[in-house]
């Protein structure tokens, strides 16, 4: 038996995935928990001194707090196994990585363990974002010093 | 797991409604003034009204401030800078000498909705608009 004969067979055996239901979950808790982040924003926005504009940092540190309860209990991993990337894309997700690896590599010690590996997963996360809005903030400097827009 | 799901669906609804719904100003533009001058009144509503992509707006006028709250539908909150820059320069030709400021911040229309309902002295009122205005300006 060959590759894709292998391939073949993996695929015609193993069981259908429902794309439609994983989409419909998806979208469903990824909005639940953005309208949980747009309450809290709004909580800070109406109890504290901030602006919309300001109010993201505080409503992004309670949420990735939110994700470290759950996450330290066990049921993030719950949530993520019915929602996929609905539980994923969010902020949350993105805590739940670095979170995870942290637990993960408590018994090889603090520095070495936790310090080397919290962020194995996310590092890339960070990487790539603040390379492309590296790039991003070029182009439109750019722009702006041609005079197409303005800041 | 179906229902606990459904459970936490209604509960963030209600939380959301709940968050929304609290001290909402009914009327659909409202003016405060320190002082009784009513005539500028009709000239706020004017100019607030002929921006059709308003949902809301609440002016509060203390000495020479004009503070301006207005609330953007949401498929127009694309242009929202594009919306307060027009409306600050309209309110600047309405009001020459005033310090005014028009902001699309939910923060400040929020909080001049909250000083309409407050009995403030004008002290107190000076220094709420004077924070507001420091607010406004703060980046990130």
């Amino acid at each position: 038996m060959n590759q894709k004969d292998y391939e073949q067979l993996q695929t015609k055996l193993s069981p259908k995935t429902p794309i439609g239901l994983n989409v419909l979950k998806a979208f469903l808790v990824g909005g639940i928990i953005c309208t949980v982040g747009q309450a809290i924003s709004f909580f800070y926005i109406m109890n504290f001194d901030f602006t919309e504009r300001t109010a993201g940092n505080p409503t992004v540190a309670t949420m990735i707090f939110i994700s470290l309860l759950l996450t330290g209990f066990g049921l993030y991993k719950k949530l993520g196994q019915f929602a996929g990337a609905g539980s994923a894309v969010p902020v949350t997700g993105f805590g739940n990585a670095v979170i995870s690896a942290a637990i993960e590599h408590k018994t090889e010690g603090i520095v070495l363990g936790v310090g080397g590996n919290i962020f194995k997963l996310a590092g890339s996360v960070i990487l790539f974002g603040v390379v492309s809005a590296f790039f991003v903030a070029l182009v439109k400097l750019i722009l702006v010093t041609i005079g197409v827009t303005h800041w | 797991m179906k229902r606990n799901v459904f459970r936490i669906l209604i509960l963030a609804c209600s939380i959301q409604l709940l968050v929304a719904c609290a001290g909402e100003q009914k009327e659909k533009f409202a003016t405060y003034h320190a002082a009784g001058d009513n005539g500028s009144q009709s000239a706020i509503e004017k100019l607030l009204k002929e921006e059709k992509s308003i949902k809301k707006g609440t002016a509060v006028f203390v000495d020479d401030v004009v503070l301006v709250g207005v609330q953007i539908k949401p498929f127009s909150k694309l242009k929202r800078t594009k919306i307060e820059e027009n409306l600050q320069k309209k309110f600047e030709k309405e009001f020459p000498g005033k310090d005014v400021l028009v902001s699309t911040d939910f923060k400040i229309s929020w909080e001049a909705q909250k000083l309409m309902k407050k009995e403030l002295t004008e002290e107190e009122l000076k220094k709420k608009i004077k924070k507001l205005q420091d607010l406004a300006k703060e980046e990130t």
